[in-house]
């Protein structure tokens, strides 16, 4: 009975939910326009988005949350497959540990690693980490840049 | 979804989860960043984010919000819970945007 209230509740259309605030953002349709008040956290989104180097926000175990498309660039990976992926499924096997390290924060706040898109191609590249509270929950902010930029300290 | 807003974050943590409890192995997920990619607005007709898309098996179905209801998440995808699975239903493919 639960269960079919819960099914009838879905094929509605989303108004309680839209009513409820259950959403982020606000679509226009008929074109491919993206509405939203414009806050002070666009200038970053939109630097994140443009840099060069790869930017990711994971859970603390290792969850994509974001990714921009510079990350899925070096993985020659469609983006929409890198976000909701693990990092750990594109780092090169015998550099587990050294991500691991890094999250756990025992082995300081970078790291050389290579990454392994599709099992056997290895990317090498740096990583640089912070942690930050996000929504109440930890997550790691993750800068990854190839050896062609300079490491900065 | 849209960037790195609290709520899609949560979609994507809680269908990840459902999805690895209740399809482990048996679905395939995007995660869509309409700011990156918003040609999939007008394509998939998304109104607001984030948005759960179900394309296969049919129908479509489309969820609002941030997945946190298991229950109605589930009776939206037509998954039966693991709990209670007899018999595994087919592979599912959902985007969410």
């Amino acid at each position: 009975m639960k269960r079919g209230t819960a099914r009838r509740s879905e094929r509605d259309p989303p108004c309680s939910q839209k009513r409820g605030g259950g959403r982020d953002r606000g679509v226009g349709s008929g074109c491919d326009q993206v509405y939203t008040l414009k806050g002070a956290d666009e200038t970053y989104r939109v630097m994140v988005q443009e840099m060069a180097e790869g930017a990711l926000t994971l859970t603390f175990d290792g969850l994509i949350l974001f990714s921009n498309q510079q990350f899925a660039g070096m993985l020659r990976c469609p983006l929409e497959r890198v976000i909701g992926s693990r990092f750990q499924d594109f780092v090169a096997p015998g550099y587990a540990d050294i991500v691991t390290s890094l999250f756990n924060g025992t082995e300081g706040r970078t790291a050389e690693v290579r990454l392994s898109p599709d099992g056997t191609e290895l990317v090498p590249v740096y990583l640089s980490i912070q942690n930050v509270i996000l929504d109440g929950a930890a997550c790691h902010c993750l800068i990854v840049y190839g050896p062609e930029h300079p490491e900065t300290t | 979804m849209t960037g790195t807003t609290p709520r899609s974050a949560r979609a994507i943590r809680n269908i990840r989860a459902i999805c690895e409890e209740n399809l482990p192995g048996r679905y395939d997920l995007e995660v869509i960043d309409i700011y990156q990619h918003p040609a999939t607005v007008q394509a998939e007709q998304i109104i607001v984010t984030p948005t759960l898309v179900k394309q296969f098996p049919l129908p479509i179905r489309k969820l609002i919000g941030d997945l946190s209801d298991t229950e109605r998440v589930l009776a939206g995808l037509d998954i039966v819970p693991t709990a209670i699975l007899a018999k595994p239903p087919e592979h599912e493919h959902a985007a969410l945007k």
